[in-house]
């Protein structure tokens, strides 16, 4: 098991938090399977969504992994696209939220 | 203050519309920019935040439609994942007052939305203190108005509607805008509600040419104040 990664977030958003995060592995399951059809303009867009959201909510993390899966989308490479969605799973395996 | 959020992602939509209630904005989302094209013409907003990836028209293009069919320069700050200098370039020359790039910080897009407003009503009467508009003097502390020295007696609603359109004197208001500040948000008022204080405070405060005033219905829009000069009356 990891260790965990400890995030604070603003109390502010923490009626919207988990949401978010069941979003964001909704999305990762979303970008293995149009990785898998080899549809890297699905998953390009994804990643933008990811990368444009993810700092919002205070998860620098999420941003920087979205931008890593928009920019392997782009130049055409699933494979760089894949392992960035696998870290963004791993990284919110070992996310541990407090909210100040 | 009533702001139009163009924006189709959820999460983001939950962010911004979070941080602008909390701030006492009142936001409206769109989630197509078609569906903001169609209510622009009976609706009318404070300020705009468009987004640039949408599903139908890009945020670019309702941009250039609002600054095309829009009389009054709406304030339009663009928000957008996309960084290239280029791309902020090409929207700041294309009419948006500001740009964001997102993920957007709570602070600085409150901040910004501040200054935005600063530099684009600049003039807004009573933000600080009691204000004069020709024959009225307003004290929105003590919430009086007065004609030529002689106070008017006014209910609560009747003073918060005059203070609004006093605010934005030569605006064209929507119902619904006028609506929701004097009232705030209530599934049980309708717009009706607004044409018959409207009416009230025409004749109370004597809206009227004569005295150099227009208070304009708009057909299926809302009013504007106008102040005129006396030798319009006569063109009236």
């Amino acid at each position: 098991m990891a260790d965990p990664i400890i995030v604070r977030i603003d109390r502010e958003l923490e009626v919207l938090v988990p949401r978010f995060l069941d979003n964001c592995r909704r999305d990762i399951r979303l970008i293995e399977s149009t990785l898998a059809k080899k549809d890297l303009d699905t998953a390009r867009k994804i990643g933008h969504s990811l990368k444009g959201v993810g700092g919002g909510y205070g998860f620098a993390e999420i941003t920087r992994l979205g931008a890593a899966i928009e920019a392997a989308a782009k130049d055409g490479d699933g494979l760089a696209a894949a392992a960035a969605a696998s870290a963004l799973d791993a990284y919110l395996d070992a996310l541990q939220i407090e909210y100040v | 203050m009533r702001v139009a959020i163009l924006e189709d992602d959820p999460a983001q939509i939950d962010l911004i519309t979070l941080w602008l209630n909390n701030a006492g904005y009142n936001c409206h989302v769109f989630t197509y920019g078609k569906e903001l094209t169609r209510a622009l013409p009976r609706e009318s907003f404070d300020l705009f935040i468009l987004d640039w990836e949408l599903p139908d028209i890009s945020g670019a293009e309702v941009l250039k439609w609002m600054r095309e069919n829009v009389r009054e320069h709406a304030p339009v700050i663009f928000t957008t994942a996309r960084d290239r200098e280029e791309d902020i370039a090409a929207m700041l020359h294309a009419g948006a007052d500001d740009y964001l790039v997102k993920p957007l910080r709570k602070l600085e897009l409150l901040a910004r939305i501040d200054a935005v407003l600063r530099r684009t009503r600049a003039s807004r009467p009573g933000d600080e203190g009691p204000f004069t508009l020709a024959e009225f003097t307003v004290d929105v502390e003590s919430r009086t108005i007065q004609r030529h020295g002689q106070a008017i007696e006014l209910t609560q609603k009747d003073f918060d509607l005059a203070v609004f359109l006093f605010r934005n004197l030569g605006r064209l208001l929507s119902r619904g805008h006028i609506l929701e500040n004097v009232w705030g948000r209530s599934p049980t008022l309708n717009t009706r509600t607004v044409d018959t204080h409207v009416s009230r405070l025409r004749s109370k405060l004597g809206l009227t040419p004569e005295n150099g005033w227009r208070l304009v219905a708009i057909y299926q829009h809302g009013y504007r104040l106008e102040q005129i000069q006396k030798e319009e009356v006569y063109a009236v």
